[in-house]
C-alpha cells in the first residue's frame, strides 16, 4: 500500500516549527484587527480623556493642562446643562414610541401572509435612507405655511402652525421624524423574538380559554421581555447620539429647544473650535450612556435573580 | 508497517482525567474494536491517536516511527467521524480531493484515486452531488471514500454506523469488513455496539471508565472475561450473577454456598491460591431446566422468540436471572423451576471485580 | 393570501388594519416627495399644495444632472462605502476567526478588552480623532473617510458567534487532510461563513452609505463629500435655495438607489437585523 506522508528527516523539525507556530498564529489573526482598534479606538479614547483636562484651542493651536476647568465650565454653561436636558426629553419622547408602537406592528405582523410581509418591508424601508434624504423629506411636511402639516392646518381654519419654529413642538416633530425614520430596526427585533415564542403555549392557552388581551399580557410580553429590554437598551444608547436630525431639521433651534448633546460637541468642536471643552462633554455624554446602559441592564437582570 | 503501538497514554481536561494509562498493541492489518459505555473515552483515545488532542503522558507510535508529535495531517491516518464532517460547500468529487490537493498530488494521480475510490464504494454517479443531496448511507460511503483516497496507513472510525438504520447497519457492517480485507489496512473502529465488535473485529479493546479492562480476540472477550465489567458489557442478554456467601472446598474444586443455603460446584481450581469469589457467573445459554438443579427461581416474564425461549425470573433473595430455553418450551410466569449451571462455565469474580475461570473441560 | 382566517379573534384583526392604516402614513411623505420632484420650482413657490395638479416636469431632474456634484459625491460614497464594506469584512473575519478557533496567549482577556469597544460610542472619540487625522494629514482623503470605522469591533463580534457555531469536525477533518489553519480558514471557516458575511455587509454598507457626523467633520472639501454631506450642504438654506422642487429631486435621486437597492435584497437585510438581535 502507497504512502503518501512518508517519513522524513526534517519532519520533526517541521513538526517542532508548527507547534510554535500555531500558538503564535492565532495572535497573527487578530493582530490586524488590534492593530486598528488599539489606534482608532482606544488611543482616541484615552487622549479624549486627557484633551478634556486641557484648554486646547484648534485655531490657534495652543494647549495646556487646566484640570477640571473644562468640567467646571460646563456644569454651569446653560446651553450645555440644556442640550442634556433637550436629549433626556428626546429620551424620553421616543424610546417608549419604539418600544411601544414597534412592539404593536410587530404583534400585527406577525403572520406568514403575503400583505404582513409587504407591510414589513414599508416600515423598515425608511432605515435604509441616510439622514439628509429624511430631513429633506420631512422639511417639506413641517415646511411653515406651504408645508404639507401646515397646508392642512390652514384648511382646518387653524393657520399656519410652522411646527419647528414652535418651542414647545419642535422636539416632538423630530422625534416624529426619527420614529418614521428607525421604527423599522425595533420591529424587525420584537418580530425575530415573537417568532421564537413557541405556538404550542399559545394553543394551551387557548384551550384554557383565555380572551386574546389576556393572551398577550400573560402570555406574549413574558415570553419577550428580555427582547423588550434589549430594544429599550439599544434605543436608549442610540437615541442619546441624536444629531443629524436636529442639526439638519432645526439647527438647535428655536431657541436652543433643540440642541442634543452630540450637537452641543459637535459645535463646540467644530464651530468654535475648542477641542478641550468638546472633549470634556464627551466624556461626560460617554458616562450618561454608560450608566444609562448599565441601570437598564441592572433593571432587566433584577426579575431573574429573585 | 503500520502496527500502532498505544504506550502508557493518560489524557486530562483541566482537571478532570479520562484516559488513564492505556497501553494497547495493535498489529499491521489488524481491525481493532475499541468497545466500551459512552463516555468511556473511546472518542479520546481515537482523537489523541489523530493528533486532534494533545496528549498528557505516553507515546504513540505507527510502525517505527513516534507520531505523537505530528501534525495530524502528517501522521499517515485517515478518519471518519461520527457526523462524517463532509464539507458541505464541496462536491461529493472535491470532498474526495481535498486532502490530496493539499499535498501537492498531481490532478491525474487524484482523478485515479478517485476513480477507484468510487469503484470500490459504488459512489461513481454521487461524485458531482453535494452532501446535502445525499441520503445518510450514501455520506457515511463518502466519508469512508475520503478515507480510502488518501491510502492510509491507519483508518480510524468513530462509531460510524450510529447514525444509520438498523438494516443499512448491518449490511454496512459487512462492507467495512469486506473492505478491511480488500485493502489490508490497519483499521481502529469505535463503538459502544457489542454486536459490531464481535462481528468485524479482529482484537477487541474494552474499555470503562477510562481505563482498558481487557484486550483480546471477540471469541476470547466472550468466552474469558478478564473482569466482571466485560462479561456484564459484552453478550445479550446479559451473563447471570449471584452472590456467594460462602465459599469451601471438594475435590480440590471450589463449593459456594449461596445465601439461600443452595451449593454449587465449580471447576474453579481452590489450588491457584487467588482470592475468593463473592459472585459466580454463568451466561443465558449455558444452564440446563433440572428440578434437581441447585437454583431455585421463579418465572416472571416470558419471551417467546420462535427459534429459542427467553425466560426472566427471579431467585428467591430477589436475584434477577435469565435463561434460555428451546423453543416449545411450556414454562409460565410464577411457574417455579429448577436450574443447573453448565459445570465447566461458571465463572467466579472476586471482590475486585476480577475473573476466575474455570479449568477448561477435558 | 391576504384572506383573514375567519377564526382569527377580532382584537387581531383589528390591529392588523389599525397597522395597515399606520403604513399609509409610511407611504405618503415618500410619494409626496416624488410628487414634488416632478413640480416646476416657480409654481411651487405658490404652495405644495400644486403638486396634485398639472403640469408636471422632469425639469428638475434634467437640473440637477447638469449643475450639481450630485455624480461626484455618488462616486465618493460608493467608493468610500465598497472599500470600508470589503476592508471590514476581511479584518473581521480573520480577527473573529482568530478568536473563536485558535489558542494563543491571552486569548480570553484581548477578546474581553475588545467586547468593552461596544460601548464605546464614535461621538465619544470623535474630537481626539479628528485631532489625530489633522496631524496626519488624512481628512478630505477616502482614507480619512474609511478608517474610523476600520477600527470596530461589532465585525469581529459577530463573525467571532458565528465561527463557533461552525461543526468543529469539518476543520478537523481538513487537518487531517493536511490543510493549515490559514487553508483551513480560506477553504472550509470562510465559506460557511458566508450567511454571516451577508449580515455584516448589510451593516457596514449601510453604515458607511449614511453615515452623517464623521465625514461632517472630515470631508470638508465639496468634491470630497459623501451623498449624505452634499445633501446636508444644499438644504441648510432651505427657503432660500434653488427651489423646492429641484431640492425633492436630489431626495428622490439620492434615497431611489437605496430603496431599490433594499427591495432586492430585502430578504437578507431583514434576515440580518432581525438575526443581529438574536445575539
Ligand atoms: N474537550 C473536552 N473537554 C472536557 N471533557 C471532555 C472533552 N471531551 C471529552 N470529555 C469528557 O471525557 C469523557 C470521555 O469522552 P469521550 O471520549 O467522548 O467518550 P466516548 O466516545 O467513549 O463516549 C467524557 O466524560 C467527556 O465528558
Ligand atoms: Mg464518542
Amino acid at each position: 500500500m502507497t504512502t503518501l506522508v512518508g517519513v522524513d528527516a526534517a519532519r520533526g523539525r517541521r513538526a517542532a516549527r508548527a507547534g510554535w507556530w500555531s500558538r503564535w498564529a492565532g495572535l497573527a489573526f487578530v493582530a490586524p484587527f488590534l492593530v486598528l482598534y488599539l489606534w482608532l479606538m482606544i488611543y482616541p479614547l484615552v487622549s479624549g480623556v486627557i484633551m478634556s483636562f486641557q484648554y486646547k484651542d484648534l485655531l490657534s493651536g495652543t494647549s495646556e493642562f487646566v484640570g477640571f476647568w473644562n468640567y467646571e465650565d460646563l456644569s454651569i454653561d446653560p446651553i450645555f446643562i440644556g442640550s442634556i436636558f433637550n436629549t433626556l426629553r428626546f429620551v424620553i419622547l421616543t424610546v417608549p414610541a419604539f418600544v411601544v408602537l414597534g412592539l404593536l406592528i410587530a404583534l400585527a405582523l406577525n403572520r406568514p401572509t403575503r400583505g404582513a410581509a409587504i407591510m414589513r418591508t414599508l416600515f423598515f424601508g425608511p432605515h435604509v435612507l441616510s439622514v439628509t434624504v429624511v430631513t429633506l423629506i420631512w422639511k417639506t411636511v413641517y415646511l411653515p405655511n406651504v408645508g404639507m402639516i401646515d397646508a392642512g392646518s390652514t384648511a382646518l381654519g387653524l393657520g399656519p402652525l410652522s411646527i419647528l419654529l414652535n418651542p414647545d413642538w419642535a422636539l416632538a416633530a423630530v422625534a416624529l421624524v426619527t420614529v418614521w425614520w428607525s421604527i423599522g430596526l425595533p420591529m424587525m427585533l420584537f418580530l425575530a423574538a415573537l417568532q421564537q415564542v413557541p405556538q404550542d403555549i399559545y394553543e394551551a392557552a387557548r384551550l384554557d380559554s383565555a380572551s386574546p388581551l389576556r393572551i398577550l399580557w400573560t402570555i406574549t410580553i413574558p415570553s419577550i421581555s428580555k427582547m423588550i429590554v434589549l430594544v429599550a437598551v439599544i434605543e436608549v444608547v442610540l437615541q442619546f447620539q441624536v444629531f443629524g436630525q436636529v442639526n439638519l431639521l432645526t439647527g438647535g433651534g428655536p431657541n436652543n429647544t433643540t440642541r442634543s448633546m452630540v450637537m452641543f460637541i459637535y459645535q463646540a468642536g467644530f464651530q468654535q473650535w475648542q477641542a478641550g471643552y468638546a472633549a470634556a462633554a464627551s466624556q461626560i455624554l460617554f458616562a450618561i450612556m454608560l450608566v444609562a446602559a448599565g441601570l437598564q441592564f441592572w433593571v432587566s437582570r433584577k426579575p431573574a435573580e429573585s | 508497517m503500520a502496527a500502532v503501538d498505544l504506550r502508557g497514554l493518560s489524557k486530562a481536561f483541566g482537571l478532570v482525567k479520562v484516559l488513564h494509562d492505556v497501553s494497547v498493541d495493535i498489529g499491521d492489518g489488524e481491525f481493532a474494536v475499541l468497545l466500551g459505555p459512552s463516555g468511556c473515552g473511546k472518542t479520546t483515545l481515537l482523537r489523541l491517536i489523530a493528533g486532534l488532542e494533545t496528549l498528557s503522558d505516553g507515546e504513540i507510535r505507527i510502525g517505527d516511527e513516534r507520531i505523537d508529535q505530528l501534525q495530524p495531517g502528517q501522521r499517515g491516518i485517515a478518519m471518519v467521524f461520527q457526523s462524517y464532517a463532509l464539507y458541505p460547500h464541496m462536491s461529493v468529487r472535491a470532498n474526495l480531493a481535498y486532502g490530496l490537493k493539499n499535498i501537492g498530488t498531481p490532478a491525474n494521480v487524484i482523478a485515479q484515486r478517485i476513480d477507484q475510490a468510487a469503484t470500490i464504494l459504488e459512489i461513481e454517479q454521487l461524485l458531482d452531488r453535494k452532501p446535502h443531496q445525499l441520503s445518510g448511507g450514501q455520506r457515511q460511503r463518502v466519508a469512508i471514500g475520503r478515507a480510502i483516497t488518501k491510502s492510509p496507513k491507519v483508518f480510524l472510525f468513530d462509531e460510524p454506523l450510529s447514525n444509520l438504520d438498523a438494516a443499512l447497519r448491518a449490511r454496512t457492517r459487512v462492507e467495512i469488513s469486506k473492505l478491511h480485507q480488500q485493502l489490508g489496512a490497519t483499521m481502529i473502529f469505535v463503538t459502544h455496539d457489542q454486536v459490531e465488535a464481535m462481528t468485524m473485529a479482529s482484537k477487541i479493546v474494552v474499555m470503562n471508565a477510562g481505563r482498558v479492562e481487557q484486550v483480546g480476540p471477540p471469541l476470547e472477550v466472550y468466552r474469558h472475561p478478564a473482569t466482571r465489567f466485560v462479561a456484564a458489557f459484552i453478550g445479550t442478554p446479559q451473563m447471570n450473577f449471584v452472590p456467594v456467601n460462602q465459599t469451601s472446598e471438594n475435590g480440590g474444586w471450589l463449593q459456594a454456598t449461596l445465601k439461600d443455603g443452595a451449593r454449587l460446584d465449580t471447576r474453579i481450581a481452590t489450588s491457584a491460591g487467588h482470592a475468593s469469589p463473592v459472585e459466580l457467573g454463568f451466561r443465558p445459554d449455558e444452564v440446563a431446566v433440572d428440578p434437581d438443579g441447585a437454583l431455585k427461581i421463579e418465572v416472571e416474564v416470558v419471551e417467546r422468540l420462535g427459534d429459542r425461549t427467553l425466560v426472566y425470573a427471579h431467585l428467591s433473595d430477589g436475584t434477577p436471572i435469565i435463561y434460555q430455553d428451546h423453543s416449545d418450551s411450556q414454562v409460565q410466569r410464577g411457574d417455579r423451576v429448577g436450574l443447573r449451571p453448565h459445570l465447566h462455565k461458571l465463572i467466579g469474580f472476586d471482590g475486585s471485580g476480577k475473573a476466575l475461570h474455570p479449568e477448561l473441560a477435558a | 393570501m391576504a384572506k383573514l382566517d375567519p377564526q382569527e379573534p377580532v382584537f387581531s384583526r383589528l390591529s392588523y388594519w389599525l397597522v395597515i392604516a399606520l403604513s399609509l402614513c409610511w407611504l405618503i411623505p415618500l410619494f409626496w416627495v416624488l410628487g414634488l420632484s416632478f413640480k416646476p420650482n416657480e409654481e411651487l413657490s405658490y404652495g405644495l399644495g400644486t403638486v396634485f395638479r398639472a403640469p408636471y416636469t422632469l425639469d428638475n431632474y434634467s437640473d440637477l444632472i447638469r449643475s450639481s456634484q450630485l455624480g461626484r459625491w455618488i462616486l465618493n460614497s460608493v467608493v468610500v462605502s465598497i472599500i470600508q464594506t470589503v476592508l471590514v469584512l476581511i479584518i473581521c473575519s480573520i480577527a473573529g476567526y482568530g478568536f473563536a478557533r485558535l489558542e494563543f496567549p491571552g486569548r480570553r482577556a484581548l477578546f474581553v478588552f475588545v467586547l468593552i469597544g461596544l460601548a464605546i460610542p464614535r461621538q465619544a472619540i470623535i474630537i481626539p480623532l479628528h485631532a489625530m487625522f489633522v496631524d496626519l494629514d488624512l481628512h478630505n482623503t477616502y482614507t480619512g473617510l474609511i478608517l474610523p470605522h476600520l477600527g470596530t469591533p461589532f465585525g469581529v463580534f459577530l463573525m467571532a458567534s458565528y465561527f463557533r457555531a461552525l461543526p468543529r469536525e469539518l476543520e478537523e477533518a481538513a487537518a487531517l487532510d493536511n490543510a493549515s489553519r490559514w487553508k483551513i480558514f480560506l477553504t472550509i471557516a470562510l465559506p460557511l461563513s458566508v450567511p454571516a458575511q451577508i449580515t455584516l455587509a448589510i451593516f457596514t454598507f449601510l453604515d458607511a452609505w449614511n453615515d452623517y457626523l464623521w465625514p461632517l467633520i472630515s470631508a470638508t472639501r465639496p468634491e470630497m463629500y459623501t451623498l449624505t454631506i452634499g445633501l446636508a450642504a444644499t438644504q441648510t438654506n432651505f427657503d432660500q435655495s434653488e427651489g423646492i422642487g429641484y431640492l425633492m429631486a436630489q431626495a428622490v435621486f439620492a434615497g431611489l438607489p437605496m430603496l431599490i437597492l433594499y427591495l432586492i435584497f430585502q430578504k437578507y437585510v431583514l434576515r440580518a437585523v432581525a438575526g443581529a438581535g438574536g445575539r
